[in-house]
């Protein structure tokens, strides 16, 4: 009897069974909250439908994703494919050692990969650093190539070396102040089935998460945007963006819009942000697929002050803005419930400023009531969010994802129309 | 579609999902159906509040306009709706006395009481004398169906049996007062009674001359004509007035007669209406006459009243009147209840595109001759002691740039016209005869062919036809049956003026002219 009793403890505590309550009870609250909202809805169109299509949406990706798993078994494909990973690296002399090293230490077989490292115009001692660590690398036996450049050429030309440079069949791109796990190139080739597949997005952890509020806030984010987000997306097999931190591609599809996504511009002025996001655009523009590779385990190291988040949001931003426009072009080519979900994506962003104003200050001004309802939703809403986070990691930090959701609903949205205002600007902000 | 699970993985997902989001519709089938509601009393919209507390608003408007004037006999008498628009021209009509036994001109008490209430049961409502002089200055907008009542020589059988029909119907009317009569006979208003109607709330007062509401010897044969728009001849001069003369006359009883309204009761007379509607207009003796009144009587009240006849165009007053005249149709014992909602409807103004039908009765009023209405057709006859006779619609002075368009057969007759541009100072007519087309610029004064075609042309006598003007720019263009045309460019830009008909022989009694179907439409330059 006791044993059962443990067994189920163990099992409960397994699937998070506790977590799963607590997130169907919320999910419950928000259907009863919308249901009222949509019999409300002649009362006001717009805000109605947002209010219910927002909802719509979320718990979407959540529904959506909850039937993409990792690929268990080892690999499907006959032969391993050769990899180089590139590192692009500006003034990175704390991380790029680390992470020259942590791609050297990979399970991957030696003969199979090497590493391709360009330093590009950095002011302090990363081409020192990276020496040091090809040195190191090559008592291991992997090959590290250091590319040098005296003046800074952006990321995209970093890239597009690496890609120039690379003779193997993938390259794995990584960012110079990301740490990848022993399985995570195994983890990511592994998704490239067919032909079809140009690019595998890898996941991306916050390498500094305890650090402050700040960075726990953003650990959150990440999980569920990556486990969820794109786990949805990669159901269809059009993961809008493949992470620059950790994302593979084959080299040959690159190639074929090297030269476009290299030149591309934006209101005349050539494209320096973005370009993951960008290349990843390009190639399902072609038609390929790309995918999600939830194994695939990167560390990164996230913005830890107020000034650097809300630098690099604003590049997010923009890049979004400028990549959404080009990609509503040709979504609609995709399997249909992508379609829907990509453009509501594009549209309910563009609306929240507008809810959020009426909701917070035009309602309750004009009619003298507390917006109970809104901020019911709202805070509903956070709640799954921070929940999911703990049913699939059982970590303390989901109320900073309750606290992310919020914050990002008041306050981040923002950042959108100001952004917008500001696409012009093309400098890239502190990293 | 990539989701990397195996078959049994698959299924046992989609069994849970289904599981799950079932119970959750349910649970919300639950919710739905049960009492328990977690809705505050806030809206989604608090739009909508606003909306419902304007629609309240309104429905008490409503309400307190549904004002039910009980006066014997009269039920579901309508009130205005305020909210209905604005009038473009305002009838104002023209009582004398109120008698109790019908004498033949004046209107007996009951078929005023009729007339009144049939006004108002149709919506008819009046207007106080300052608002109709602020809606002459074109400051003010009166709303539709606004009329001015008006009584002339300030009878006390006027008051008597008139008042209590405006009290029970809030009627509000003007008298016009000769002043030189007051406390002079029980005929006329004594000074108390003009006071008590001024404190009334429901009369307002204009001049009527001090004492030139007469006749007298206007030549040496002894011929007598109204003193205020004549010369008098003076028999121990044997002469009639100088312009001096009479000029001094008229204006010391005009200034006197306002000056009495003041003095006496502190009334402001603004207005004045002409003895007999007669402002000099019949004087073909001396033309000046005309002049040197109607100049002195501007001088000294801003609007004067004078009389309006049929086929001289609208009846209606619009704003800034020409000359500061203001028509006024004079109701008489002849009148009734409906002849007058009729005459009135006639009056209204019409807005382009216009269409006429045999079936709409009374849109037309005849000049000379005969105006009838058949199912079939409108028949404008003469009649045995004309040559002709015409037809015209009213409230169609501000008609510009038009296509004038009528189907009509002429049986009998020498020649039929279409008439555009028809106003109180002059008309422009396309005259279809057996001699050919012409194009006719008719004044007060005179009559001129502009232009003319002669060539014989059929006029359709057994089988109808369309005739047509275009009215539009400076051109005329007049049509029969798209065949015979003439076009005429004038100078200058062609007036505004409206539409008539009109048929003529030189025997008598003869012209007859069929009319089934006019139409007029904008036809823009």
């Amino acid at each position: 009897m006791k044993q059962l009793y443990r067994q189920i403890k163990n099992y409960c505590k397994d699937k998070s069974i506790d977590g799963w309550i607590v997130f169907l009870l919320a999910v419950y609250l928000v259907l009863i909250i919308k249901l009222v909202a949509f019999q409300e809805l002649n009362q006001s169109l717009l805000f109605g439908a947002y209010s219910l299509t927002v909802s719509f949406y979320i718990l979407s990706r959540f529904a959506i994703s909850f039937f993409y798993e990792h690929e268990r078994s080892p690999n499907k494909l006959k032969e391993l494919p050769t990899a180089s990973f590139g590192i692009p690296s500006k003034n990175e002399e704390e991380n790029i050692k680390e992470t020259i090293l942590k791609i050297a230490n990979c399970d991957y077989p030696k003969d199979k990969f090497d590493i391709i490292a360009i330093n590009d115009g950095s002011t302090d001692k990363t081409l020192e650093r990276m020496f040091k660590a090809k040195a190191e690398a090559a008592r291991i036996g992997v090959k590290v190539k250091i590319i040098n450049w005296k003046i800074n050429r952006g990321k995209r030309e970093g890239m597009t070396e690496c890609i120039n440079q690379s003779d193997k069949d993938i390259v794995i791109f990584i960012d110079s102040d990301s740490f990848v796990e022993k399985d995570t190139a195994q983890e990511l080739v592994k998704y490239f089935v067919d032909d079809k597949i140009a690019a595998v997005a890898g996941h991306a952890y916050a390498a500094n998460a305890e650090v402050n509020v700040l960075t726990k806030m953003q650990a959150v984010r990440y999980f569920v945007a990556f486990r969820s987000y794109k786990a949805a997306e990669s159901i269809f097999g059009s993961v809008t963006c493949c992470s620059g931190c950790c994302s593979a591609y084959r080299r040959i599809y690159v190639l074929g819009v090297l030269n476009a996504w290299r030149n591309q511009t934006f209101l005349g002025i050539r494209c320096t942000y973005g370009d993951d996001r960008s290349l990843t655009n390009f190639l399902l523009q072609k038609g390929y697929k790309c995918l999600y590779a939830p194994k695939a385990i990167v560390h990164t190291v996230v913005p830890d002050t107020m000034r650097k988040f809300m630098r690099q949001q604003l590049r997010w931003k923009k890049s979004w803005v400028r990549e959404s426009m080009k990609a509503a072009t040709f979504i609609w080519k995709r399997h249909p419930a992508m379609s829907i979900a990509f453009y509501m994506g594009v549209i309910l962003p563009l609306l929240a400023p507008l809810v959020v104003l009426r909701a917070l200050i035009w309602y309750p001004f004009t009619t003298h009531h507390f917006p109970y309802y809104y901020l019911a939703g709202l805070t509903l809403m956070a709640f799954i969010y921070g929940i999911y986070y703990y049913i699939h990691t059982r970590d303390r930090k989901w109320v900073f994802g309750v606290l992310f959701a919020t914050f990002y609903t008041l306050i981040l949205i923002w950042q959108l129309p100001y952004a917008i205002l500001n696409l012009r600007d093309s400098r890239w902000g502190t990293r | 579609m990539y989701t990397f699970l195996s078959f049994e993985k698959l299924i046992k997902k989609s069994l849970i999902f289904i599981i799950t989001f079932v119970s959750l519709i349910a649970g919300l089938i639950a919710y739905d159906r049960s009492s328990l509601s977690i809705k505050p009393h806030a809206n989604f919209d608090p739009l909508n509040g606003l909306i419902s507390r304007i629609e309240q608003i309104e429905k008490n408007r409503e309400e307190r306009q549904k004002i039910i004037a009980l006066l014997g006999g009269i039920e579901n008498t309508q009130v205005q709706d305020t909210n209905s628009g604005h009038a473009k021209s305002i009838p104002v009509l023209l009582y004398h006395g109120i008698i109790m036994k019908p004498d033949g001109i004046n209107v007996p008490i009951s078929d005023f009481e009729r007339q009144m209430a049939a006004l108002k049961k149709n919506g008819w409502q009046t207007v106080s004398l300052d608002d109709f002089i602020s809606y002459s200055d074109g400051q003010k907008e009166l709303p539709i169906k606004s009329f001015l009542l008006t009584f002339d020589d300030g009878r006390r059988d006027t008051f008597k049996n008139g008042d209590p029909v405006l009290a029970a119907l809030n009627y509000r009317a003007t008298m016009f007062i000769i002043t030189g009569r007051t406390d002079k006979s029980p005929f006329h208003l004594s000074s108390d009674e003009i006071r008590e109607m001024a404190q009334s709330g429901r009369w307002d007062f204009g001049s009527h001359t001090r004492n030139s509401h007469d006749k007298a010897v206007i030549d040496a044969t002894g011929n007598q004509g109204y003193v205020l728009a004549n010369k008098l001849y003076i028999s121990s001069k044997h002469a009639n007035e100088t312009d001096a003369e009479y000029q001094t006359r008229i204006n010391d009883d005009l200034r006197g007669a306002q000056s009495d309204l003041k003095t006496k009761y502190s009334i402001n007379a603004q207005v004045f209406a002409y003895p007999f509607g007669d402002f000099g207009q019949e004087n073909l003796k001396d033309t000046h006459v005309k002049d040197t009144l109607t100049a002195t009587v501007q001088k000294i009240y801003k609007y004067s009243f004078i009389q309006a006849w049929f086929g001289a165009g609208d009846f209606f007053n619009k704003s800034h009147p020409q000359g500061n005249m203001v028509k006024r149709l004079a109701i008489d014992s002849s009148w009734n209840e409906k002849k007058l909602l009729d005459t009135l409807k006639i009056g209204e103004e019409k807005d382009l595109p216009f269409e006429w039908q045999p079936s709409d009765t009374n849109i037309y009023l005849k000049g000379w001759g005969e105006v009838s209405a058949t199912p079939k057709f409108l028949r404008v006859n003469a009649v045995s002691n004309t040559k002709g006779a015409d037809a015209f619609i009213n409230g169609d002075s501000d008609w510009q740039d038009y296509i004038f368009s009528a189907h009509l057969s002429i049986p009998f007759g020498k020649s039929f016209s279409l008439i555009v541009g028809n106003s109180s100072s002059e008309s422009y007519a396309c005259d279809f005869s057996t001699d050919g087309i012409s194009l006719v610029n008719e004044t007060n004064n005179d009559r001129y062919v502009l232009f003319a075609v002669m060539e014989s042309i059929p006029l359709p006598r057994d089988k109808e036809t369309e005739a047509k003007v275009i009215y539009s720019g400076n051109t005329i263009t007049c049509y029969l049956d798209n065949l015979w045309f003439l076009k005429y460019n004038l100078q200058n830009q062609l007036p505004k003026g409206g539409i008539g008909l009109s048929v003529y022989d030189p025997r008598d009694g003869v012209a007859e002219l069929d009319v089934s179907k006019v139409s007029v439409a904008s036809n823009p330059r």
